[in-house]
């Protein structure tokens, strides 16, 4: 699968959760290959903390800029999943890799100034899909409140839903310190010890795993029967 | 540690050529912040020309660059007399061996 993650906004979480989604399918045993666009490069950086670390299973991440097409098309012959970090803007990178991308996944705050980009980033997919039919777009609720009382995230949810391009993940990360220590320690939360973003992020690599229209699925009785 | 046993991707099925309309697509960005290099900075009037970059190549690096106590000595000793800072000492001295060396590894 060739995995897009990206959007129109800075800071939004898009290296957390390609770093993370990276390490997350590594640790099921996939082969992952981690694409860095982004000139702000923390995935490179992270990448090269993680190398440096010899506990750590490795994930194979390599930088490109400029038109992506061909290459990922490569790419994707060579590894069950390539994960494409596209950085918060519009970009030649971001364009190029919509148009060759099984999906995009892209973070937002529940803050009205990541609502308001969304607008641009709906135009920029469905004008994606006109080139590529078979590009699906996620949004993933980032750096969501933590604090339970908190009604902002449900109120974001009611508001995302109003984007027909794209489909609001159920599962979403929230605004953890254990995300900003892994990106430090070139590291995902799963090989943290922190079990909350830990499960965050299994709970949305098992719903990504789960939109892949090929993957093999489990019958309704016997999912139920377990 | 064992290892993983290599896993045989059937090619994908997706068309290898890019899809007509990609180039115009790819062209609708708008241009990367920090991709073109910036103008050359108009060098100060006192400043003699050869010492600022060339104008074709106005990107510049920094870089770390440590000399001993008398290599130092010497180029705050020039910079004193050509009443010029010691970095633009060290570009006058450096760019002519630099281009020197290029020219020679491009034979």
């Amino acid at each position: 699968m060739l995995y897009v993650i990206g959007g129109q906004k800075g800071g939004t979480g898009k290296s957390t959760l390609a770093t993370n989604l990276a390490v997350a399918l590594t640790l099921r045993g996939r082969q992952v290959l981690l694409v860095d666009t982004d000139r702000q490069a923390t995935a490179t950086h992270w990448g090269d903390v993680r190398q440096a670390d010899e506990r750590l299973p490795p994930v194979t991440l390599v930088q490109k800029t400029g038109k992506l097409y061909r290459t990922l098309r490569d790419l994707e012959d060579r590894y069950q999943d390539v994960i494409v970090d596209a950085g918060g803007f519009d970009s030649v990178e971001l364009r190029t890799a919509l148009a060759a991308a099984d999906a995009l996944y892209s973070p937002v705050r529940a803050s009205q100034s990541d609502l308001w980009t969304l607008e641009a980033m709906s135009a920029l997919v469905t004008e994606a899909r006109e080139l590529n039919e078979r590009l699906r777009a996620y949004l993933v609720l980032s750096m969501a409140p933590t604090h339970p009382s908190v009604i902002e995230t449900e109120a974001a949810r009611a508001l995302l839903g109003d984007y027909p391009a794209f489909t609001l993940c159920d599962a979403l990360l929230r605004d953890r310190k254990a995300f900003r220590d892994a990106v430090f320690q070139g590291r995902g939360v799963l090989e943290l010890g922190d079990p909350k973003a830990a499960h965050e992020v299994s709970t949305l690599t098992s719903e990504i795993l789960l939109h892949d229209p090929e993957a093999p699925r489990v019958p309704q009785a016997l999912a139920q029967a377990s | 540690m064992t290892q993983k046993p290599p896993v045989f991707r059937k090619p994908s099925r997706k068309p290898r050529e890019e899809p007509p309309g990609l180039d115009a697509f790819a062209a609708g960005a708008p241009p990367a912040l920090g991709v073109s290099p910036p103008a050359a900075p108009a060098p100060p009037v006192s400043e003699p020309a050869a010492v600022t970059a060339p104008a074709e190549e106005s990107e510049t690096h920094g870089m770390n660059v440590r000399f001993t106590t008398s290599e130092k000595d010497t180029i705050e000793r020039l910079a004193a007399k050509e009443e010029r800072s010691q970095h633009q000492i060290i570009k006058r001295l450096l760019r002519p061996v630099l281009e020197g060396a290029r020219s020679s590894l491009d034979g």
